[in-house]
């Protein structure tokens, strides 16, 4: 049994080194593929976008199917939209491949940023609506401080985990030898099972706390949606609030589709690398600090991309024709 | 073989990946508007260039957006398209009225746009303006080529497909243009989101999408 689980292991280690040269060497046409994905993502986004204003005029003009399809473009529009480099993406990716945490803690995060992406633009638009009327101008200035709120929580979320981190990795270096080994790596050491070729669960980085999840959520989902802003100022104006709020749900469950294909992937990535490292590593304290060393480089990334983020949000607030 | 200067180029392109992947992405790399130009390259009576006249026909989006604005104004339609217009060419004065034109690959300087006129077709808004060059560029004795675009790519602007570029003034009729679309290598892209994390917040990435315009005269 034993055996047979190692050496599926090798395979699956053989395969994995063979992959990666193959990538290495293929990384140019990788690149160029990439870039024609974003290109074709942005085309989309466009032509969604395009469809989307015709689906708006046909709802005003009281066209029954209007409403069916104007969902139905918002959903693909969610999708696509998603597709492209932005701020929720990168963070939430950033922070599953560097931080240890379950499937399903992933996909939930996807999930419930785009929501609450969708439902701060419904709130934005509404209490402006409500307030003070349709000022376009007002809704984009407004929408801009909750990117820069939005940003500032990317900021403190980046401090925060490269806190937690700095501070494992403190401890791991002072406490070494005193104990930290007992819970090493048990190469084979276990009673057959499959589950300890890593790690142990205490070398790594526990489950994200309460507060980490929380900061995440809002650092991605307090940024209301632009699109969905767009559809919801054209809703209002012609009395169709309950389609356009239709709508909005439909992009974020379709931005959720993309962003938590991309959250199993940075989890399938980190797994991926857990279980290389226990292969090659000897002794698990060594592999947890590895692991801290990631986590911190993974809050350094987030905590860069936050100040950049308010950066290129200030440009924005500045944009000749808004 | 590869020689040292594709295994340079190789591992410069696989830092370009890592750095891509490692590096934040601009607020919003991605176009929320758009604009359709079409251009008229104006030509003086040396047959000269003298400047563009570009006409740009903003989406549905932007024209809701400004529609909004409008109702809650009291100006008549056409008196709040002209201010509206003054207001956002005012502001675009900095920005070179995203229009770059180069010779030989270097910039040229660009006048303050005083001639403009506004209005809306098809539920769009359009607007066309005259941007004169600093001095006239000879086509026949210079390279010449021209980019329209949002340097944060907040607004993506593209040519009108149909008949984008066209020509006027003395030798119009040997003035050919083509217009090239963008090839963002991916290790421009990546460079350009590396620089950005300690550098500019994105403001060059609207170039690397742009199209580019090659005018040429016989």
């Amino acid at each position: 049994m034993l055996l047979a689980l190692s050496r599926i292991q090798m395979f699956v280690l053989a395969c994995t080194l063979l992959g990666a040269a193959a990538l290495l060497l293929q990384l140019d046409e990788l690149g160029t593929l990439w870039s024609r994905t974003i290109e074709f993502a942005i085309a989309m986004q466009r032509h969604l976008q395009l469809d989307l204003a015709e689906a708006m005029h046909a709802i005003r003009a009281g066209t029954a199917t209007a409403l069916g399809s104007l969902i139905g473009l918002g959903f693909l529009y969610g999708v696509f939209h998603a597709v492209g480099p932005g701020h929720g993406k990168f963070v939430i990716t950033t922070y599953l491949a560097t931080h240890e945490s379950r499937l399903v803690y992933g996909i939930a995060l996807s999930f419930l940023a785009s929501l609450l992406q969708g439902i701060t633009a419904i709130i934005l638009v509404g209490s402006v609506a409500w307030t003070i009327g349709r000022a376009t101008r007002e809704i984009h200035q407004a929408a801009i401080l909750l990117e820069i709120a939005s940003y500032g929580l990317v900021v403190l979320l980046g401090l925060y985990l490269i806190w937690g981190s700095a501070r494992r990795l403190y401890l791991r270096t002072t406490s070494h030898g005193s104990g930290a080994k007992e819970h090493g790596y048990h190469r084979h050491a276990d009673s057959g099972c499959c589950h300890a070729h890593g790690p142990s669960a205490d070398d790594l980085a526990a489950e994200p706390s309460v507060r980490e999840f929380v900061m995440t959520l809002l650092s991605v989902g307090l940024r209301p949606c632009s699109g969905s802003i767009l559809v919801l100022i054209v809703a209002a104006g012609t009395g169709h609030a309950l389609a356009g709020m239709a709508t909005v749900a439909a992009i974020s469950i379709g931005t959720g589709i993309t962003v938590s294909g991309l959250a199993v992937l940075a989890n399938r990535a980190r797994r991926m690398a857990v279980f290389l490292a226990a292969q090659f590593g000897s002794e698990g304290s060594k592999i947890a600090g590895l692991f801290d060393a990631a986590a911190l480089l993974g809050g350094i990334l987030i905590l860069l991309s936050g100040v950049t983020l308010i950066k290129a949000a200030q440009a924005i607030a500045q944009h000749p024709l808004f | 073989m590869f020689g040292i200067d594709d295994w340079h180029r190789r591992i410069t392109g696989h830092c370009g990946l890592v750095l891509l992947f490692l590096s934040a992405p601009p607020a919003d790399a991605h176009p929320h508007s758009w604009i359709d130009v079409r251009v008229e390259v104006m030509l003086d009576s040396n047959g000269a260039i003298s400047g563009l006249e570009l006409y740009w026909l903003f989406d549905e989006w932007y024209t809701v957006y400004i529609a909004e604005e409008f109702t809650e104004s009291a100006l008549a339609p056409t008196e709040y398209l002209n201010s509206l217009a003054r207001q956002n060419l005012a502001n675009l004065a900095e920005y070179d009225y995203f229009t770059k034109v180069m010779i030989n690959g270097d910039p040229v300087g660009i006048k303050d746009v005083t001639t403009f006129d506004t209005g809306l077709s098809d539920e769009r808004l359009w607007l066309t303006f005259d941007v004169l060059l600093d001095r006239p560029v000879d086509p026949q004795a210079q390279t010449v080529s021209y980019k329209v675009y949002d340097p944060t790519y907040y607004i993506e602007i593209l040519h009108i497909e149909e008949n984008p570029v066209t020509f006027s003034g003395a030798g119009a009729h040997d003035c050919a243009a083509e217009v090239v679309d963008a090839n963002p290598g991916f290790e421009a892209v990546a460079l350009a989101s590396a620089l950005d994390i300690t550098q500019t917040g994105g403001d060059h990435l609207g170039e690397l999408f742009a199209q580019t315009v090659k005018v040429s005269c016989r």
